[in-house]
């Protein structure tokens, strides 16, 4: 049997192979070759495209380009999100590698944070971390920690340290024994057919009466549609990290080993392929 | 990020009874919500400090709402801050923000020139 820890290995270690091809309406001097590669799952896009941006810019002049920016079939790619969620979100069904095209004109201000350095990811990174330690610990555990340990997050993620970034990390990942659990989970659940980019709300990890609350209880509170009901097809996917976890696990295991390193459970519901 | 059109409106002075329950089940949800601005550090303090906000608009929109009543420069920036401790996303909804974080039924949010809580 698996051990726990190894579970947060898989996690980190995921990796989604992609295919970026330039934007044809880029202006080149010569044609652009397709750049491969091996996305992490719980990364963003600023943070692991420093080779894709030199392997375009070998083919373009320095006045062409502006702001390189992502986007997947006509949508543009919010970098903001972990890769992993994008990929779950517009991509899950689909014939690997992933295609995305890069743009260097054109910046979609109205879809798109700018994104002009990797102090920007960072911030967001660390903004993200301690939303959800607000949830988990009332910003305790966060607060406690030093400037160095919030450094040493980041870090790790930046250079895909796994040690290093659990090192810190674990402590966000403690709760008083007698709580049973965090005081909120911190989750976040994307909806492919939604107006509103996704669902948040106070959920707590533990029932009044002392039960541990599961995912399918989540989805029943948050967003019932997702299930199925006796006798009914299928209609959804709910995934997380690309899998689809038994709606029997309880949310506080989720949310200790399969959050994303901004310490969010990102769920994905998506439509069951048709084909 | 798209600038609304339309401005925040300011709460009457009667507070309305209404506390957002946990794990609620109605689903009704109000479509505004109360926030209230309170000023950090050497940023103005806003004369209006309570507003009724719609549940839609982004943390982007409030900031550039801010910035205009406070009439400061275009290249002066605005930070935003929940519970003294985060930055949210210029992309999020203060209707999430207030489900998650808001508490005497309104949001708090904290706001300076400068970044204050990192």
């Amino acid at each position: 049997m698996a051990d726990d820890k190894d579970v947060l290995r898989d996690v980190w270690f995921g990796r989604i192979p992609t295919c970026f091809t330039l934007n044809p309406d880029e202006v080149t001097e010569r044609e652009a070759e397709a750049y491969y590669l091996l996305l992490p799952r719980v990364s963003y896009l600023p943070v692991v495209t420093d080779k894709v941006k030199k392997h375009f810019l070998k083919v373009m002049r320095a006045e062409d380009v502006e702001e390189m920016w992502f986007e997947y079939e006509g949508t543009p790619l919010k970098w903001h999100y972990p890769i992993g969620v994008l990929f779950d979100f517009h991509a899950s069904n689909t014939v690997l590698p992933w295609t995305i095209t890069v743009h260097f004109k054109n910046f979609p201000d109205e879809d798109l944070l700018h994104c002009s350095s990797n102090s920007v990811v960072e911030a967001h990174f660390m903004s993200s971390i301690k939303e959800a330690d607000a949830l988990k610990h009332k910003s305790q555990v966060i607060n406690d920690m030093q400037k160095k340990d919030h450094k040493q997050l980041w870090m790790g993620l930046q250079n895909d340290k796994f040690d290093q970034f659990w090192a810190m990390n674990r402590k966000l990942m403690e709760y008083p024994t007698e709580d049973g659990g965090f005081r909120y989970i911190p989750f976040r659940i994307y909806q492919t057919l939604s107006d509103r980019p996704f669902i948040q709300k106070l959920f707590r990890p533990v029932s009044p009466e002392g039960h541990a609350h599961t995912l399918g209880d989540l989805l029943k509170e948050m967003y019932p549609d997702a299930l199925t009901n006796d006798g009914e097809q299928k209609r959804y996917q709910v995934l997380i990290h690309g899998i689809e976890p038994l709606l029997e696990t309880p949310l506080q295991w989720l949310s200790e080993h399969l959050s994303h390193p901004d310490n969010f459970l990102h769920i994905c519901v998506v439509p069951v392929p048709t084909d | 990020m798209s600038d609304k059109a339309e401005s925040p409106t300011e709460t009457h002075k009667e507070e309305q009874p209404q506390s957002p329950s946990e794990n609620s089940e109605t689903s009704e949800e109000k479509k505004k919500i109360d926030v209230l601005l309170k000023a950090v550090g050497d940023a103005p303090i806003m004369k209006t400090k309570k507003w009724t906000v719609d549940r839609g608009r982004t943390v982007q929109s409030l900031a550039q709402f801010i910035s205009r009543f406070l009439k400061l420069d275009a290249n002066e920036q605005l930070f935003i801050y929940v519970h003294q401790s985060f930055a949210p996303s210029p992309d999020q909804e203060v209707g999430v923000l207030f489900d998650c974080f808001g508490s005497d039924s309104k949001l708090v949010l904290h706001y300076c020139k400068s970044q204050a809580w990192g």
